[in-house]
């Protein structure tokens, strides 16, 4: 049996990578997940992903519609678990901006989010951006 | 404490109003923690990973995929 310490939560980066065929890291995204998947890791994201993830290739130069990005989007929550801003990630947040000498609000708040989840893996190709909370979560890659 | 007779939620929440404002937080996000380690398993198990991929668009390699090109570099913004 899975629990959520066994989660693993999948950063924008990877989301991007793995949704969208173009991009230079898609098979190799595709495949950790696929790896973590069938080692039975449950996979989360947050809103602030889904956020992040819209604003990344919805920009003119990339030519795709909206109305794609949309869908793909509608279709997260069949496939991976979506973590809610709650009144525990604001106290989680606020407990950890000192840590982080009060900047890096927005790493924060992915880690935050994954505190109130239980959740201690994340998956990021940007470890660089949760340096200052190495002591509470693990990067993986 | 016994634990023989659980009290009801509406003795619950009496006492939970009786707690300080930083206590309720925590309590709150105890709860929320619990929850969310009660619930995250049934989600997103299947075997596969079988997320729908975009086939259409250009890469572009100024795409902002950086924190810090989101927000600024201290993700002030």
């Amino acid at each position: 049996m899975t629990s959520a310490a066994d989660s693993l939560f999948v950063g924008t980066n990877v989301l991007v990578y793995a949704s969208w065929a173009v991009a230079p890291l898609h098979t190799h995204a595709r495949s950790v997940l696929a790896t973590h998947r069938s080692a039975g890791a449950p996979l989360a994201i947050s809103r602030q992903v889904i956020r992040e993830w819209l604003a990344t290739p919805n920009q003119p130069r990339t030519g795709l519609a909206l109305a794609e990005l949309i869908a793909e989007t509608q279709t997260f929550d069949a496939h991976v678990a979506i973590l809610d801003d709650t009144a525990a990630t604001t106290a989680h947040l606020l407990t950890l901006l000192p840590q982080a000498s009060g900047v890096r609000v927005h790493a924060g708040t992915i880690v935050a989010t994954m505190q109130a989840g239980g959740i201690q893996r994340l998956l990021t190709t940007n470890p660089g951006d949760f340096a200052a909370f190495s002591h509470l979560i693990r990067c993986c890659r | 404490m016994t634990t023989a007779n659980p009290p009801t939620l509406d003795q619950a929440l009496a006492l939970a109003r009786r707690l300080s404002v930083q206590d309720r937080a925590r309590l709150i996000a105890q709860i929320a923690e619990e929850l969310a380690e009660a619930t995250l398993p049934t989600i997103a198990a299947s075997a596969d990973f079988t997320l729908p991929v975009l086939r259409d668009g250009t890469w572009a390699d100024d795409l902002p995929l950086r924190r810090k090109d989101r927000y600024g570099d201290d993700e002030r913004c």
